[in-house]
């Protein structure tokens, strides 16, 4: 067979396998985003980090307390093949780069990043570069959904975003492992078991005494029940389990209990999201970053001593003139010291809690952000390493036509300040954050927004004298930013 | 020696008989049937195709004819659409089947189809320049065309005397080979409305019509032309996303104005008072819906909205108001996928009551009396662009998007002799939540005891088809399209086509 014949029928078989895809009754479906913020802050830095700056004795600006300006921008491609309503396969990629390629540090750059590297212009790891092809596709999800044909629950298994019953408090976050749900009339409850951190030793195959890797990973278990009492009134339970065993060698399981309330009703013109959490048990110290109850704490003892924390939230949302009228609150109960019983909530992880309702900037991270996802003192631990935190945040929203904007106040300070041997905390207080945006709807989809923000630091970060907070400076200048922001969702 | 003078004379002769029109005259071309392969509606795809070509042929020194008796040149083609990627290729022919110019076109998406096209006639029109004319093809061409036996001269046929066209040889509207006959066209409507509601017939034959946008009902008496007779505005943020009408007892018309304000049910009821529209109700926690159940009498229906993801609450109720109150009895449980919106019922043969439901993805699907399914199309039915969103700020961080989006979809129509009537968009950019139809259609269906079998469907419209109403009296078939969606300072502009069913 000549090449010609060869070419010929591999293309034939090539169209005829393409043509035969719709009758293979899969439905392709695609979702996805794209985002992008141009940015005018003294804060930010594009790279993951919150800067402080100060004024010099003259106050003059210095060279820490100088605006930036960066483009950044992530797009999320979403693709489900789905065989039928009862099954499909979910994936889930993003992309993130900063105009320009990457700096020194920050999630662009794959691996490690070397000092020699930041002066590489090829090191880039995001593709915002010159000539832009670097590697810069990231997972996110990758997850099989269907429907039990026996009995009908929802089984998703794989890398798959899950979200707490308690605004995020606990974990928003995306993690590898099997959730069942089903619904029964107006109950609807659900199991998950994620495996979420495990051994930077003993991750892999058996250690020198045949105990596998499952010995030493941090299996995080979680129930959710919510029932609904009327169409105006829901409410619901959840219970989390993290059983720590990376540790064990040393300092044996944790086991970090989080029970949880939830509502959402609404009366009148008022709807509202409520949750109440307490957590207990032993939480291992933990050495690797990547593993869950790490950084929130700073604990030498946890395994001895027990956990005893508190969480509460709420937001409302009431129909006022021609918008909304928001108010949401949250306290997070935080330990003063670090030793002890431990009384400083713990999310699951650093940098995978929220709190949407807030509609801040500066003081809390804001839901919006994408790769500058970051708050005050360079942190996105909403506890400040287990300092708790108490918040209180009022806002107004509204749209004319297609204009849509919002301005809101806010003010926080941590729970506890901690103090040291030698030295007392200068203060609790985070600051006032106001802010405000407006935008256009350009399209159903794409919207056009600016937004201005301008955080009065409290004393906890930027005090002249005393211990402040991890990430703050003395003598502090505010932060602001400024954003543009084109957002395409479909 | 003589054959060749003979020839020669004849040439020459043919040279200055056509001298002129060889030059000035026009290339009469016939755009035969097009193939097509790899899309589901070939049949409309053919036409379509045909149309667009003939058209952007037709120009300049060539003019598309009707028939390929009266072409100096046949063109055939075939379309091929592999996944996104389509190619269009032509091929012109003399009548007597030699190869006179081929062309192609391909696209990456269904996007770039229309414009490929221009560019397919342009390209074929570019290599039929290039080919060179020769007097001899002209003169084979010419007596090709001369009967054998001398004809009288022909006198002008009389409309009964002229020959019937053979099919496929005119392109022509689809409608005349389908199932609706008649028709009226409304001029130009301002405002790209969303949907559309029917009122009462009056005295002078006229149908009250109304429609809505997003946040303005309009009234409208539908005589012989659209006359506006009132409008009613709601204040921001709301956003209608149902128009129902129904008489109450007393001959009053009521609207009832399904209303979504910052992802809560503000439903609102007007009525028609004269030549007016009159709120008479308002922060209604409902969706309405008016409508035949099973083909039997009008009537009002409701559902509730629940907090979380419960967008749709419990059963579907048959509503009564008093005032303002509103009173549920007679609740309708819903299989999977059935809310007020989505669903009907029919009755069998066998009198057992069945559910027709459009799923999420568009799928007709019957149930039994025990919500289990019985049945589900193979082509998708519905779509629509009318949405409204909820806060869905716990996803938020993995769409990307505060609000979760609710689309509305056609509604399924049954009419009195159990015939389920549904609306169809098709478009080439639905995508997620960007939705954007191009073109509509609608489906008649009847149960034939194991499938919903096709009974009909119109011809598809050349525009977004946001709502449809069947009028089972009249037997007439009201299609709102959009011609033109709003803009950034556009209300954007609506039709209406009514069409005799028979």
């Amino acid at each position: 067979m000549n090449l010609k014949k060869t070419v010929a029928i591999a293309a034939a078989a090539g169209a005829l396998a393409a043509v035969s895809v719709p009758a293979m009754a899969f439905d392709n479906e695609f979702h996805g985003m794209y985002r992008s913020f141009g940015y005018l802050t003294n804060a930010l830095s594009g790279a993951g980090g919150f800067g402080l700056g100060t004024e010099n004795a003259a106050g003059k600006k210095t060279a820490s307390d100088s605006a930036d300006k960066y483009f950044e921008q992530r797009a999320r491609i979403q693709y489900i093949a789905k065989a039928s309503d009862d099954l499909k396969l979910v994936t889930h990629f993003e992309l993130d780069t900063k105009f320009g390629g990457s700096q020194s540090s920050g999630k662009y750059v794959p691996g490690a990043f070397t000092t020699t590297a930041t002066t590489n212009p090829s090191a880039n790891g995001d593709g915002g570069g010159l000539d832009t092809d670097k590697v810069s596709l990231e997972t996110k999800n990758v997850y099989l959904d269907f429907n039990c044909p026996l009995t009908g629950t929802n089984v998703k298994i794989g890398a798959q975003p899950y979200s707490d019953s308690m605004f995020g408090l606990f974990g928003n976050f995306d993690a590898a492992g099997v959730v069942l749900s089903k619904k029964f009339n107006a109950l609807s409850a659900s199991y998950g078991y994620f495996t979420v951190g495990s051994s930077s030793t003993n991750g892999i195959g058996y250690d020198a005494t045949g105990k596998g890797s499952n010995n030493y990973t941090q299996d995080f278990n979680t129930f959710d029940v919510k029932y609904a009492l009327s169409k105006d009134l829901t409410l619901g339970a959840s219970y989390y389990l993290l059983l720590d065993k990376v540790g064990t060698s040393t300092t044996g399981t944790g086991s970090n209990h989080t029970l949880g309330l939830n509502g959402a009703g609404k009366f009148g013109p008022l709807s509202f999201t409520a949750a109440l959490g307490y957590q207990t048990g032993k939480s291992n110290t933990q050495t690797q970053t990547t593993s869950a109850l790490s950084t929130t704490g700073g604990y030498t003892s946890l395994t001895t001593d027990a956990t005893s924390a508190y969480a509460v939230a709420l937001a409302t949302k009431t129909a006022v003139g021609p918008g909304n009228l928001l108010l949401s609150g949250l306290y997070l109960t935080g330990d003063e010291n670090g030793t002890g019983k431990n009384k400083s909530w713990q999310p699951i992880g650093n940098g995978v809690t929220y709190f949407m309702p807030s509609n801040m900037w500066l003081l809390v991270r804001n839901g919006a952000t994408i790769n500058s996802s970051t708050a005050v003192g360079g942190s996105s631990d909403i506890t400040r390493g287990g300092r708790g935190i108490t918040g209180l945040f009022a806002g107004y929203e509204g749209t004319a036509d297609k204009l849509f904007y919002n301005g809101n106040i806010g003010w926080a300070q941590v729970a506890k300040a901690r103090v040291s041997a030698t030295t007392t905390a200068a203060s609790k207080d985070l600051g006032y954050e106001f802010n405000a945006t407006v935008g256009y709807k350009l399209y159903s989809n794409l919207t056009a927004s600016a937004t201005a923000a301008y955080l009065v630091l409290g004393d906890a970060y930027g005090k002249s004298t005393g211990l402040i907070l991890p990430g703050g400076i003395h003598d502090a200048s505010n932060p602001y930013l400024t954003n543009i922001q084109l957002n395409y969702t479909f | 020696m003589k054959k060749q003078i003979i020839l020669m004379a004849l040439l020459l002769m043919s040279l200055a008989l056509s001298a002129v029109p060889v030059v000035a005259a026009q290339m009469r071309l016939f755009v035969a049937d097009m193939s097509v392969t790899g899309v589901q509606n070939k049949d409309e795809m053919k036409t379509t195709l045909q149309t667009l070509f003939a058209s952007r042929l037709t120009g300049g020194t060539v003019l598309a004819v009707g028939s390929a008796a009266e072409a100096d040149a046949v063109v055939s083609g075939s379309y091929v659409s592999i996944g996104k990627v389509f190619s269009v290729d032509a091929l012109a022919k003399t009548v007597g089947g030699k190869t006179l110019a081929r062309a192609f076109v391909q696209g990456d998406n269904q996007d770039e189809l229309i414009p490929a096209i221009s560019t397919l006639a342009e390209k074929l029109l570019a290599e039929l320049a290039k080919v060179p004319v020769t007097t001899e093809e002209k003169l084979l061409a010419e007596l090709a065309r001369v009967p054998d036996t001398v004809q009288p001269p022909r006198t002008p046929a009389t409309g009964s005397e002229i020959n019937p066209i053979l099919n496929g040889e005119l392109i022509k509207p689809q409608e005349v080979s389908r199932n609706d006959t008649g028709g009226w066209q409304s001029k130009r409507l301002a405002g790209a409305a969303s949907l559309m509601a029917v009122g009462r017939t009056r005295a002078d034959g006229s149908r009250e019509l109304f429609l809505a946008e997003t946040r303005r009902i309009s009234y409208y008496r539908q005589g012989k032309e659209m006359a506006l007779i009132a409008e009613g505005e709601l204040a921001e943020p709301r956003k209608i996303i149902s128009l129902d009408t129904l008489e109450d007892g007393v001959g009053n018309l009521d609207l009832y104005v399904t209303v979504i304000r910052a992802g809560e049910l503000v439903s609102q009821i007007w009525q028609v008072n004269g030549d007016k529209l009159v709120q008479i109700a308002d922060e209604q926690p409902y969706y309405f819906r008016a409508f035949s159940v099973a083909g039997g009498p009008k009537k009002l229906f409701a559902q509730t909205m629940g907090r979380g993801d419960a967008d749709f609450f419990g059963d579907v109720s048959e509503a009564t108001r008093s005032g303002k109150t509103i009173t549920l009895k007679n609740h309708i449980k819903m299989p999977r996928y059935g809310n007020i919106y989505t669903f009907n019922q029919f009755r069998a043969s066998d009198g057992a009551l069945l559910t027709a439901v459009l799923s999420t993805d568009n799928y007709l699907i019957v149930y039994d009396e025990n919500r289990k399914e019985l049945w589900r199309s193979n082509d998708k039915f519905g779509g629509s662009e009318l949405f409204f969103q909820r806060d869905d700020s716990d996803k938020m961080r993995t769409t990307g998007d505060q609000y979760r989006w609710i689309f509305m979809n056609q509604r399924i129509q049954v009419t009195p002799s159990g015939a389920v009537v549904v609306g169809k968009n098709d478009g080439f950019m639905v995508l997620g939540n960007a939705r954007t139809y191009k073109t509509g259609a609608v489906y008649c269906f009847a149960w034939n005891g194991s499938t919903l079998d096709e009974k009909w469907h119109t011809r598809a419209t050349q525009n977004y088809m946001p709502d449809y109403y069947f009028d089972a009296a009249r037997n007439e078939l009201l299609m709102l399209q959009t011609v033109q969606r709003s803009g950034m300072n556009e209300r954007g502009a609506s039709s209406l086509t009514i069409k005799k069913v028979e």
